[in-house]
């Protein structure tokens, strides 16, 4: 197993319940140390990471440390929920990946400039692995001393 | 010279005279007569003092500069300096207006001739209002369709982007899942399938892989198509360079290569563009094998008035030419799909490519030895 920073929980926005199946299964086989929790839309993502609403238990649903974000998601586009996140400074420490079937340069330039990385479905362990390095958070296999 | 009854030159010059007179008395143009010495008027027919208002006594014996409709014409010596030098004296659309306050526009012409053993000045008075009316509907209708047309135009390429952008993330995301599923079949329960099921889950797999690969392509035929490229200064010598580097099967001992590529050879072309089009054209060039030759790849660079062609030749299977019109179009393979690779895009995407940059691209083979591919770009201006 891999723990990366001290990122213990991920947060996987994804309307798609395929691509939740592909991603959970990818994320298994990357062997890393955190718990995958889901939401299914642009507002949840939202009142997850305010913790409003039945999201306000933080034991049960705690701070992600890094979220995986789809962008053609119901209600709220996933570049509006990005842009959201960078304005909350209680979510400075929350990095993000977008993860998306577009291949559209408008898209990546669009990450880029919000300063996420851009990963295009369906996830391989191996690019779930390099996304995370990419954001500077250190891999440390288990075991390892911290 | 002989007196004939009833037809002596008398006669003939007045007859000549009278019917001159009827076309002047008749014509539905402004007609003036100036003396060619002092530029004053001596004669206006019926239609201009129509046309102006004036009676004749009052234009007779004033230059056309002392008419005040013709206030604004240059001076009546500069008028006859140019007469004299050219033999006439053209404005296509004088503005005028009227003593009763009408604006119009006319033509005005003048020309010197021999009238007897005397010269004069003839003037013609075009009224052109109408014809100027008629030029600006047409021109406001012109313009109309312009506007109409490009509104049309931009909701066709919004159309297109919408769509686009729909293939890219809803299109792809059944396959992908179709994708994902056979893969967890292939990699988790293998052991447990017989050998037949197994390859009918690969087929699947490989389908669904070429499905996505034509879905991408397309993606990037019509990415090419809208966008319009910025243009730089790129050396062909080095781009080749780089595409060879990065190109695992165009090295030694999969191909070998020659590069005859004048160093100073640089294009005007968009850098990622023209590569995208050189590896399409390289990747070609050692996919179309017979099986077992090893490919061999000359490239060469040559001075084609103002611009540069690339050549890429090969030794390959060679096109016909009764196929080759087929060979740049959308989805064309000439050849059957079991013995080569490919979504049959390529050729399409790089000569729109290469066309977005304003270039060329084209090939020649005998359908035996091979096959020669160009692009030609514009020459990027030699530094000095």
């Amino acid at each position: 197993m891999i723990h990366f920073g001290d990122v213990e929980t991920v947060l996987l926005v994804e309307d798609n319940p395929d691509d939740v199946f592909l991603m959970q299964r990818a994320f298994k086989k990357a062997r890393i140390k955190a718990q995958l929790l889901v939401v299914t839309d642009g507002e949840q993502a939202i009142s997850y990471l305010e913790g409003t609403g039945k999201y306000g238990d933080r034991q049960l649903y705690p701070l992600p440390g890094l979220v995986f974000l789809d962008l053609k998601l119901p209600f709220l586009h996933g570049f509006v929920v990005l842009a959201w996140i960078r304005k909350q400074s209680p979510l400075n420490d929350v990095h993000v990946i977008i993860l998306t079937s577009s291949m559209e340069d408008q898209d990546r330039e669009k990450a880029a400039a919000l300063g996420a990385p851009y990963l295009i479905k369906p996830p391989t362990p191996q690019m779930l692995i390099e996304a995370i390095g990419s954001l500077g958070l250190s891999l440390v296999p288990e075991g390892a001393v911290r | 010279m002989t007196d004939l009854p009833g037809c002596s030159i008398d006669d003939a010059l007045r007859e000549s005279e009278l019917s001159y007179r009827r076309l002047f008395e008749a014509a539905q143009d402004g007609i003036v007569i100036l003396d060619v010495g002092t530029g004053r008027i001596i004669d206006v027919n019926p239609f201009l003092i129509k046309l102006l208002g004036f009676p004749r006594d009052e234009m007779v014996g004033k230059t056309i500069g002392e008419l005040s409709p013709f206030k604004d014409i240059e001076s009546n010596q500069a008028m006859l300096e140019r007469l004299q030098e050219h033999g006439y004296v053209r404005y296509e659309n004088l503005p005028l207006e009227t003593i009763d306050g009408r604006h119009t526009a006319v033509e005005f012409v003048s020309n010197v001739y021999q009238a007897g053993d005397k010269k004069v000045i003839q003037c013609n008075i075009r009224d052109i209002t109408e014809r100027k009316k008629a030029e600006r509907e047409v021109n406001q209708e012109l313009e109309r369709r312009v506007i109409e047309r490009t509104a049309s135009l931009r909701d066709a390429i919004n159309q297109m982007e919408q769509f686009s952008y729909t293939v890219s993330h809803d299109l792809r995301a059944p396959l992908r899942a179709m994708q994902g599923y056979s893969n967890v079949l292939i990699e988790d329960f293998a052991a447990e399938m017989s050998d037949e099921a197994r390859s009918y889950l690969h087929r699947i797999g490989d389908n669904a892989t070429r499905l996505e690969k034509m879905i991408s392509d397309i993606l990037t035929f019509t990415r090419v198509s809208r966008d319009s490229p910025l243009l730089t200064r790129v050396s062909l010598l080095k781009l080749v360079q780089d595409v060879i580097e990065h190109y695992p099967g165009l090295k030694s001992p999969q191909a070998e290569i020659e590069v005859e590529v004048d160093a100073r050879h640089e294009v005007l072309a968009h850098e990622s563009g023209l590569m995208q089009a050189l590896s399409n054209l390289l990747g070609n060039a050692v996919k179309f094998m017979h099986p077992g030759v090893i490919p061999r790849i000359r490239i060469r660079s040559e001075v084609r008035g103002v611009d540069i062609r690339l050549w890429v030749e090969d030794n390959g299977i060679g096109i016909a030419p009764e196929y080759q019109h087929r060979l740049f179009g959308m989805f064309e393979r000439v050849l059957p799909d079991d013995r080569y690779e490919g979504t049959g895009v390529g050729l399409a995407i790089t000569r729109k490519v290469i066309e977005r940059m304003g270039g060329q691209a084209g090939m020649e083979s005998d359908g035996q030895n091979g096959s020669k591919f160009w692009i030609q770009l514009v020459r990027a201006e030699i530094e000095r």
